[in-house]
């Protein structure tokens, strides 16, 4: 325990003492090793076999920090950090002893710092010519700044290993031993069954992973590298993979590098040429169904783009129409009230002409001077000039009865004849051609001669000014094929009046004769000429047929009844048969409420004209009662009642979860409480009610989603033969458009031998039909019908019409469908159902229909 | 108040004589109109819900015309003929239905006419 306190006693840690003290305690001669030991960095110190410090280098009291002090260390153990100081005894003197030298690692504490410093310790035991131990010697080195440095070089290294460790491509580090160091994240699968992996000899790795003779080339290949530095890239080619049994196919490519503790390294990139290749052709089929997916994207897109188009211009049109209408009824409006500006007058002219004509008689009565007598004349044929004058303004008017009465067309159009040329504007060339005795018409000569001027005025408008005008008059026997169904049975004379101008499309065309509708620009056209000439030729028991195809020319043909000598029987259909032609009309109906009686009647008056049903009730409890028994579709109140107004009114009505169209009468303008509702200001005409009512009924039906009433169709269908025939309509109908005629196949209908198909030509009115197939079913049915390819057209709108069905369906663009169940109790019962569906060529125009048709007949028992 | 459950439903087989033993308030109060032709064509009675028809004044517009809007195909003398007959025996039992018309392309109309007990016959319409 040279070292150690020998009393046990805690010992001084220094001791004030003299450097020269210490030098004479070397021993003499060894003056060559004294300097060598001043003037070495590594701490030498002497100690006695006591353990006590006799000498001590600078560079030892530099390390220890008690080079300035005046102290001389007794012990060098008090300078190792407490943790150790024990292994100084324990240890380090023993080995000393026993062996002759301990060496180790040891730490110091610098006195003046506090620094621990690493140290190298050797300490040797010095011994005398007995073998008698003398003391120790101890040698430290400084190398705390190794040690840094080691530790960063380790920690450079693992960042580096890590790096590889962790990289998901292949990566593998084999070092210059040639021992596997490291293997990437993504390589593990490629080593995963050679075990023990890391550290482990790289040519057994290979030779475990590969066949010879490839093992033995890869493992040359390395040593190559790794010795020469060389870089070496190996692609697998096609026949090396097929000698290999594995699926496995790898390109590579091996790098010779420096790791951080400065040795060799090779860093080995392979990649599964296999995996590759599989995720080449899955990327290629991702790009195919992408590719795939962008073109039926893009076809959506245009589809839909297309269908928005087309509705936007559907809705264009029906703003402008409404528009339209809206100006027609202010015109209309002005129209109506100068007519009765001219009523008024006409009475009060009518008066004053009268009292002229009569004053002028009683001159002409009482006077016997001739001069007298010619100059009262005169004023007497000035006066019925000027009542013949207010007729006509009363005609105008629409102020005069309308008297049907036998015309002679020849004379009546040579009178025409002078008025429509002067109507006409620019250089519009006019040829009339009669027939060599024409029969005469029944017909109202102001009316024939309004309905011939309008029809010469609009071609001439719509020539602008320029073209051929022709006005052909003839007798059309009853016999003769062009006879229209309207007049089946009686003789009639036609006047035709064509123009050779731009002609209309068919859209346009369909739509000529509706109250209201124009092409002509504001301010030119009522858009009620061509109504008014059908009007006429209907009151007159007559026919109109209109044909016109752009770019060539419009031809209007007037069908009307001859009339026959007195005492024969009356040729025009009595008035109650052409009424019912005129039925048919909508059946909605209205509720209305207004406390004031008279007003209300006169209101329910001109709804009733517009076709609409109407229930009256006096106050809004009255309207409850009614909303709660009856099916109403609109409801039209007043707002001020005395009972309840009509907005508590409503708002009770849509309380109770109706969504029944309401519209409100008031004569407060701008009533706050009615933003929002649709509104009419008292007074009012009755087309204003009659066409705001519309409105809200349409925005009702509008509602109503193109499916859901497709499958409430479905509902009401009653044979499978028209549930495939619809079935297959809407499978192949893109969106709410109709579907091509193209894609239209008879097998899709459980029974093709029901169907018919008819052909469409939208450039006539009425619309022409033509049947290109009658199933065997429809044929037989009714063979007398539906013998020639022709469908019989009628032309009017009534749901009789033989043809009204087709022409419904080619009008609206959707499906129509009619059932009859019939039981006459002769022991049979009959059922017909019918469904027509629109097809087109272009996706927009109706020009074919489909049908099915199915009549059958079971025996029942009688009643 | 009538209990809706006690009505005759419209699809009822003998609809005619069901509506007969009704009480006429009930029938007033029906969700399907009804109406009563005589034999000679005019109207003898009608319900409250088909009232606005009567407002109109198109009385003889109404009755077997229908039959001629709905199944012109089958508009022949000789079946003509056949339900002239079968409505003077009293044993008429025929239905009708129609989706859309020119005034409302969305219009789904169903209509029965049965023979009446007392001669002349009955019409049902009921609009969906």
């Amino acid at each position: 325990m040279e070292d150690a306190n020998e009393d046990g006693h805690s010992i001084e840690p220094l001791a004030k003492g003299r450097r020269a003290d210490v030098l004479m305690a070397v021993p003499n001669g060894n003056a060559a090793l004294i300097q060598m030991a001043e003037y070495t960095g590594d701490l030498i110190g002497l100690c006695d076999a006591g353990g006590r410090l006799t000498y001590l280098n600078p560079a030892g009291r530099r390390l220890i920090g008690v080079e300035a002090a005046d102290i001389f260390p007794m012990r060098l153990t008090d300078y190792v950090v407490p943790e150790q100081r024990h292994l100084v005894d324990k240890v380090v003197v023993p080995t000393a002893r026993r062996d002759g030298v301990w060496e180790g690692e040891m730490q110091l504490v610098n006195l003046k710092t506090d620094d621990i410093i690493d140290v190298q310790r050797s300490t040797f035991a010095t011994r005398d010519e007995r073998g008698e131990i003398t003391g120790f010697v101890s040698v430290m080195r400084d190398i705390t700044h190794d040690k840094v440095q080691k530790g960063r070089l380790r920690r450079q290294i693992e960042t580096f290993e890590a790096l590889i460790a962790n990289n998901p491509l292949e990566i593998c580090l084999v070092d210059a031993d040639f021992r596997l160091r490291v293997v990437s994240r993504g390589a593990r699968t490629v080593f995963e069954n050679i075990q023990p992996l890391i550290g482990r000899d790289f040519a057994d790795v290979l030779r475990a992973l590969w066949p010879e003779p490839f093992a033995s080339e890869a493992i040359a290949r390395f040593r190559q590298t790794l010795d020469t530095g060389m870089a070496y890239d190996a692609a697998a080619t096609p026949e090396q993979r097929a000698n290999i049994e594995a699926r496995e196919a790898y390109g590579w490519r091996i790098e010779r590098v420096t790791l951080p503790d400065e040795c060799y390294g090779i860093v080995c990139y392979f990649h599964d040429l296999i995996d590759r290749e599989y995720g080449t052709r899955a990327l290629g089929r991702r790009e195919a169904e992408l590719r795939d997916l962008n073109i039926d994207l893009e076809r959506r897109v245009r589809a839909r783009t297309a269908a928005l188009n087309q509705a936007n211009a559907r809705l264009t049109a029906e703003i402008e129409r409404r528009e339209a209408v809206q100006a027609a009824q202010l015109q209309s409006q002005k129209l109506e009230a100068v007519g009765q500006l001219v009523s008024g007058i006409a009475h009060d002219f009518n008066n004053i002409l009268g009292a002229v004509i009569g004053g002028l008689t009683i001159i002409q009565n009482r006077n016997d001077d001739p001069r007298i007598e010619q100059i009262a004349t005169m004023g007497q044929r000035a006066a019925e000039r000027g009542a013949a004058l207010v007729r006509q303004l009363l005609a105008f008017a629409r102020q005069e009865d309308v008297v049907a009465q036998r015309v002679d067309l020849a004379g009546a159009i040579g009178e025409i004849s002078d008025l429509v040329r002067h109507g006409m504007r620019g250089n519009v060339a006019l040829a009339i051609d009669c027939d060599d005795d024409l029969w005469p018409v029944l017909a109202d000569p102001t009316q024939l001669q309004s309905a011939l001027l309008n029809l010469a005025n609009n071609a001439s408008d719509a020539m602008n000014g320029g073209g051929h005008l022709h006005i052909a008059v003839s007798n059309c026997a009853r016999t003769s094929a062009d006879l229209p169904l309207e007049l089946d049975g009686q003789d009639a004379i036609s006047i035709v009046v064509a123009d050779n101008g731009p002609g209309m499309d068919s859209d346009t065309l369909q739509r000529i004769t509706e109250p209201f509708f124009t092409t002509k620009a504001r301010g030119k056209g009522t858009g009620l000429g061509l109504a008014m000439v059908q009007r006429f030729v209907e009151q007159s028991g007559g026919a109109l047929r209109i044909e016109s195809r752009p770019g060539h020319g419009t031809t209007f043909s007037i069908f009307l009844p001859r009339a026959v000598d007195p005492g024969a029987s009356d040729p025009v259909p009595r008035s109650d048969e052409t009424g019912l032609n005129a039925t048919g009309r909508a059946f909605e109906t209205v509720l209305l409420v207004d406390d004031d009686a008279e007003l209300c009647a006169m209101i329910a008056e001109g709804l009733s004209d517009h076709g609409f049903d109407v229930i009256v009730a006096p106050d809004a409890q009255a309207a409850l009662l009614e909303l709660r028994t009856r099916a109403i579709d609109a409801l039209v109140t007043d707002v001020h009642m005395p009972d309840m107004t009509g907005n508590d009114l409503v708002a009770q009505v849509r309380a109770s979860g109706s969504d029944i169209p309401c519209l409100f009468m008031t004569g407060i303008a701008n009533e706050a409480a009615l933003d929002g509702e649709t509104v009419v200001q008292k007074p009012f005409n009755p087309a204003v009610l009659h066409y705001a009512l519309r409105r809200i009924l349409i925005a009702r039906d509008q509602r109503a989603s193109d499916a859901e009433r497709l499958d409430r169709l479905t509902l009401r269908l009653k044979s499978d033969c028209t549930r495939s025939l619809l079935d297959h309509w809407r499978a192949i109908r893109a969106g709410p458009v109709i579907p091509l005629f193209e894609t239209f196949t008879i097998n899709a209908c459980s029974e093709p031998h029901r169907i018919v198909v008819t052909q469409i030509d939208l450039g006539k009115v009425p619309i022409d039909f033509t049947f290109t197939l009658v199933g065997d079913t429809l044929r037989n049915a009714v063979p007398h019908s539906i013998a020639a390819t022709e469908m019989p057209v009628s032309g009017n709108d009534s749901l009789a019409a033989r043809e009204a069905a087709y022409r419904r369906c080619a009008l609206t663009g959707k499906p129509s469908h009619e059932y009859a169940r019939i039981n006459l109790g002769d022991g049979y019962r009959e059922t017909f159902e019918r469904l027509l569906l629109p097809f087109s060529s272009d996706g927009i125009v109706v020009d074919h229909i489909v049908g099915a048709v199915v009549i059958e007949r079971e025996a029942v028992g009688e009643r | 108040m009538v209990d809706a459950r006690e009505l005759p439903d419209f699809n009822e087989p003998q609809l005619a004589m069901a509506i007969e033993a009704l009480p006429s308030e009930t029938v007033d109060a029906l969700p399907y109109g009804a109406i009563r032709i005589g034999d000679d064509g005019k109207v003898e009675y009608y319900s409250a819900a088909e009232r606005r028809l009567s407002g109109s004044g198109n009385h003889d517009r109404l009755g077997l015309d229908f039959f001629s809007r709905i199944a012109p195909c089958m508009d022949n003398p000789d079946f003509r003929g056949r339900v002239e007959r079968a409505r003077v025996s009293g044993v008429l039992d025929l239905e009708f239905s129609h989706v859309g018309d020119f005034e409302d392309r969305d219009r789904e109309l169903t209509v029965r006419i049965q023979s009446a007990s007392t001669g002349g016959y009955w019409i049902f319409m009921r609009r969906d």
